[in-house]
């Protein structure tokens, strides 16, 4: 390895890890004094740097057609390709931004429900323990969900379509009112007016799905199911930005890791009940009224600890 | 610092468009293509410190200089030297019409560029760039999404970014490993060192 290639290698490093979210003040003054090494890191750092801002012009699609075009000889890269030709349509309009528009960040923390109005208009609901950024320029509007639970509804403007991104998922708006929830690999869109657009960004020839009003879509990037027309389950979704959830038939286990996202006190299920199924309106940062009734309606024994609710058979 | 940022927006919107010239003019005249990457460094580094005390009038010719420069004296230092090769250097005129093809690149030919050099990438390290660039995931979230560990999410980032990076900036775009298998390749000919 020549000592050009050991810098460069070291310079990707830096570009790479100062895009992480956890990216600190400290890391910040490190990278300062490496630059300040030589003018051969300088000149590295800022071409890879450079180099890769290039690339995110990828981010910027606004909708994949839904089958590649058939002229190209790349068959495993076709729904690329096929993302490249839609792009070019709108490339003039995108591509030259002096410089990359910075992403706004928000964030929620446990317990605490938010309400954001953005430039445009579009208003949010950030659930608990959420977070998301948001970019909108002329041309595009683009929301990323990161983490948590977002509603949206989403300011009408034909000239640019309000694009969600979340895990794989990128959920185009055509109407108005939806909700999108990230839990790990998964992520579930509930419209409430009007359609989305579901498609993944990493399976592009898995092509594009419509979800209308009163649906619930669940996708892990490759496949997508949708559930219809149960306004109930959009109901019991969205029940969150009331403050409630609603469990109909749920495993305790599930309850108490949804109730968890919501409060410090973390509920630990024992084992061999993590499987009774329990149904009913709560609120949200309740967690004590929710195990008080565990003790009284299922007879269960409640300890609390330092942090901790336990529940276990008596 | 000022001095610094500024002197990064020069280098990145004067100097860098003009690689693909850059690196046309390295491989004519230097034969190992395996060491066009180091000149390019090194005429890099020095394009930065003459800029850092004051910036050229005309980026172009100043960078050809002092490319001409750094090219002279490699081949100077070298064992065999071809008299034909110095004295054509000597000569090259950075005429103008090097200059202005590559300095505006329309918008949809870069995007084409930046689609065909993510396929020409292996596949997991398409994939990485991917969720990396289009959901702007995190090396931590990349690595769960795909099943991988960080460290592999890391490494692929970064032999994407060198190899995309090359390639849009005019290279070949191939990833660089030090595996000695690929040794053959380089002595081939092939950029990879």
């Amino acid at each position: 390895m020549t000592e050009r290639d050991r810098i460069e290698q070291a310079a990707a490093h830096w570009v790479m890890r100062r895009s992480e979210p956890d990216w600190s003040a400290s890391d910040d003054e490190a990278l300062a004094a490496w630059l300040e090494e030589s003018v051969a890191a300088r000149a590295a750092f800022w071409r890879l740097s450079h180099g890769y801002s290039l690339i995110d012009r990828l981010s910027a699609v606004p909708g994949r057609p839904a089958a590649p075009s058939p002229r190209h000889r790349l068959r495993v890269l076709a729904g690329i390709v096929a993302t490249a030709c839609a792009l070019a349509a709108c490339a003039v309009l995108l591509l030259p931004l002096p410089q990359q528009p910075v992403a706004t960040h928000y964030r929620t923390a446990i317990g605490k429900i938010d309400h954001v109005v953005l430039a445009d208009g579009t208003v949010l609901d950030l659930d608990s323990d959420t977070r998301i950024r948001v970019l909108q320029d002329d041309s595009t509007r683009h929301l990323w969900l990161d983490r948590g639970r977002i509603f949206v509804a989403v300011a009408k403007d034909r000239a640019r379509p309000f694009i969600t991104h979340s895990g794989g998922a990128d959920i185009v708006d055509i109407g108005t009112e939806f909700a999108v929830a990230r839990e790990q690999a998964h992520v579930s869109v509930s419209v409430v007016e009007g359609k989305v657009r579901l498609s993944s960004a990493l399976y592009a020839k898995s092509g594009s799905t419509i979800v209308a009003a009163g649906e619930v879509a669940r996708t892990d990037g490759r496949t997508t199911t949708v559930e219809m027309g149960e306004s109930k389950g959009i109901d019991d979704e969205l029940a969150w930005r009331r403050g409630a959830v609603i469990f109909r038939d749920t495993r305790l286990i599930d309850a108490a890791a949804y109730l968890n996202r919501y409060n410090r006190d973390k509920l630990e299920i024992a084992g061999d009940i993590a499987d009774l199924r329990i149904g009913g309106s709560f609120r949200l940062d309740n967690v004590a009224g929710f195990s008080r009734l565990l003790a009284k309606a299922y007879a269960l024994e409640v300890r609390q600890g330092a942090g901790t609710i336990k529940i276990s058979r008596q | 610092m000022q001095d610094q940022t500024s002197l990064e927006h020069w280098f990145c919107s004067e100097v860098l468009p003009l690689e693909p010239v850059l690196m046309r003019l390295i491989t004519r005249y230097w034969r190992e293509p395996g060491e066009a990457a180091d000149i390019r460094q090194d005429v890099y580094e020095r394009v930065l410190i003459g800029a850092g005390r004051g910036r050229p009038h005309q980026s172009g010719p100043y960078l050809f200089a002092v490319a001409r420069n750094v090219l002279l004296n490699r081949i100077r230092r070298a064992k065999i030297v071809s008299i034909d090769l110095i004295a054509e250097l000597d000569d090259v005129a950075i005429e103008a019409d090097w200059l202005t093809p590559e300095r505006h690149v329309d918008a949809r030919r870069q995007l084409r560029r930046v689609v065909e050099g993510i396929n020409r990438l292996p596949e997991r390290c398409r994939q990485v760039m991917m969720l990396r660039k289009m959901e702007g995931l995190s090396t931590r979230e990349v690595a769960a999404r795909m099943g991988v560990g960080t460290d592999a999410v890391e490494q692929q980032t970064v032999l994407g970014m060198r190899a995309l990076t090359d390639f849009m900036l005019g290279g070949e775009g191939r990833i660089r490993r030090r595996t000695p298998i690929r040794r053959q390749a380089a002595d081939r000919g092939g950029r990879d060192d």
